[in-house]
């Protein structure tokens, strides 16, 4: 059986994928550090809970990025014949279903505890002899975990396109947004310190509810992604144009009278098909198909396997003339 | 990116002005003003020996009487003890009609949804162990009404800095 192409990147996106998972382990060995000083700060307070938990949750893209990164590299064998390049789309969908389950998890948390009247309350703290007011650790702990993860994000969003990783992207937009989680929280526990109990639960609320907008969106795409839906740009803005580009370099070929285009992603890399229309009397059609498929291949890196079937009219039905039956 | 930046420094600058005030923390209620002012603070005890020992409705003695007696006249106040189950005290806590419940609370109670619990002042095996159990040492703890951030950083300075003061008391109680 003939399998896909046994690489994933050229070299120049080998380089990229390299710097993103250098990045991506720090990102691990950063967030951890900061759920550990959130989670030894953050006391009764709700919205900082809240916090501990969407960076705790915010390891799930790491870690599957980093997973499918390294799945998705494998060559393909006779079990795989299309490579593990869905692995990408896989992490993908888990992380962002790990982010709608916290996200409600904790936005059912803060509602419970401000209709329950549990009004938060931040008292002393005591920290190498000398016991201060603990909303100061807490405002140290969350100007930790949210003021470098803006510079990680906007690096990694950099990254993310090169490479055409959705993954990484959504990780990185999230992450770039994160000073807004970090202002919240913080005006939380300021607030707590001004008397405003409910300004916690209120901070937690619509953190939790960023959570889960984050997640339901990611969600989405993944769906689509794993249903095969046209291929679009890594920031999910416009449709891509790859499969158009194919197209018309396939229909400017002098032998070829008509082309059509399909591709589906998988994971950083396209598959598909085109269906054209020989010209007639046209020669040695297998050379020139064979041809095309190299030609139209080197448009793009991310055009990892076409197949080009020839069609006497792209309207030719294709369709069995009886109901098939299982052999 | 300097946008976010701007921001980001603006919000630092209205932090620092907080942290300049001596006000933080604030209660939601202002309730160790109105302690204060009124000379008194209503104490929610329990019988639960040695925490506290109750003698015909009247407290007679325990570690966390001693430990709110001394609170008191810290702020120059008496306290008023009002009698009761736990789980009352911790409701008449929450509803605010309390101002400290000193019960004999351990960091895991099972009421620490009602009140605001202070710093563990003291890590003791001491106390009662329910039956088929082994004594493991508890952290103990005081509770405040919910939302009094000052009450509760007050009396969470006072507590931290007498530990050896509430382990004399400790081992005081553990002598027969």
């Amino acid at each position: 059986m003939r399998a896909g192409p046994a690489f994933e990147f050229p070299p120049e996106q080998a380089d990229t994928l390299k710097k993103a998972v250098r990045l991506e382990w720090l990102t691990l060995a950063y967030i951890a550090s900061a759920v550990v000083l959130l989670y030894l700060t953050m006391g009764s307070s709700q919205a900082m809970r809240t916090t501990f938990f969407d960076d705790l949750i915010s390891l799930a893209p790491s870690i599957a990025f980093l997973t499918a990164a390294r799945m998705a590299r494998r060559k393909p064998d006779k079990e795989h014949p299309y490579g593990f390049h869905g692995a990408v789309s896989i992490g993908y969908l888990t992380a962002s279903l790990a982010l709608v389950a916290m996200g409600a998890f904790l936005l059912f948390e803060a509602v419970s505890k401000f209709a329950a009247h549990e009004r938060t309350t931040i008292g002393g703290m005591e920290l190498f002899g000398h016991t201060l007011w603990a909303g100061w650790p807490m405002l140290a702990a969350v100007a930790y975990s949210g003021l470098p993860t803006i510079l990680i994000g906007r690096a990694k969003l950099k990254l993310a396109p090169k490479i055409n990783d959705k993954v990484l992207f959504a990780e990185a937009d999230m992450m770039k947004a994160d000073w807004q989680v970090a202002l919240a929280t913080a005006i939380a526990v300021l607030g707590v310190g001004l008397g405003f109990w409910w300004a916690d639960p209120l901070a937690a609320g619509l953190v939790s509810l960023s959570i889960l907008h984050d997640g339901w969106k990611n969600t989405g795409t993944a769906v689509s992604d794993l249903i095969d839906r046209r291929p679009r740009k890594t920031d999910q803005s416009a449709a891509d144009p790859l499969p158009t580009r194919v197209q018309h370099w396939l229909e400017k070929l002098d032998w070829v009278e008509a082309a059509e285009v399909r591709l589906r992603e998988e994971g950083h890399v396209y598959f598909g098909e085109a269906f054209v229309t020989p010209k007639d009397g046209t020669r040695l059609l297998p050379e020139k198909i064979a041809a095309a498929i190299r030609g139209a291949k080197a448009l793009d890196w991310r055009l990892h396997d076409l197949t080009v079937t020839p069609l006497r009219d792209l309207k030719e039905p294709l369709e069995p003339d009886e109901a098939p039956q299982r052999a | 990116m300097t946008r976010a930046f701007h921001r980001l420094l603006a919000a630092s600058a209205v932090f620092a002005l907080i942290a300049g005030c001596e006000e933080v923390p604030r209660d939601s209620h202002g309730t160790l003003e109105r302690v204060r002012r009124s000379g008194e603070l209503r104490v929610g005890v329990t019988h639960d020996p040695p925490w506290a020992t109750l003698d015909g409705g009247r407290v007679a003695g325990g570690i966390e009487p001693a430990i709110v007696e001394r609170f008191a006249a810290s702020l120059g106040v008496r306290p008023r003890y009002v009698t009761g189950a736990e789980s009352e005290l911790m409701e008449a806590l929450h509803a605010g009609k309390l101002d400290v419940v000193a019960a004999g609370l351990d960091k895991t109670t099972a009421h620490k949804k009602r009140g605001a619990l202070t710093q563990p002042y003291l890590k003791t095996t001491l106390g009662s162990v329910p039956e088929g159990e082994k004594a493991a040492p508890k952290q103990r703890v005081l509770a405040v009404s919910q939302g009094e951030s000052r009450l509760l950083y007050t009396l969470d300075r006072f507590l931290l800095a007498r530990k050896p003061q509430w382990r004399a008391l400790a081992r005081a109680e553990a002598r027969p």
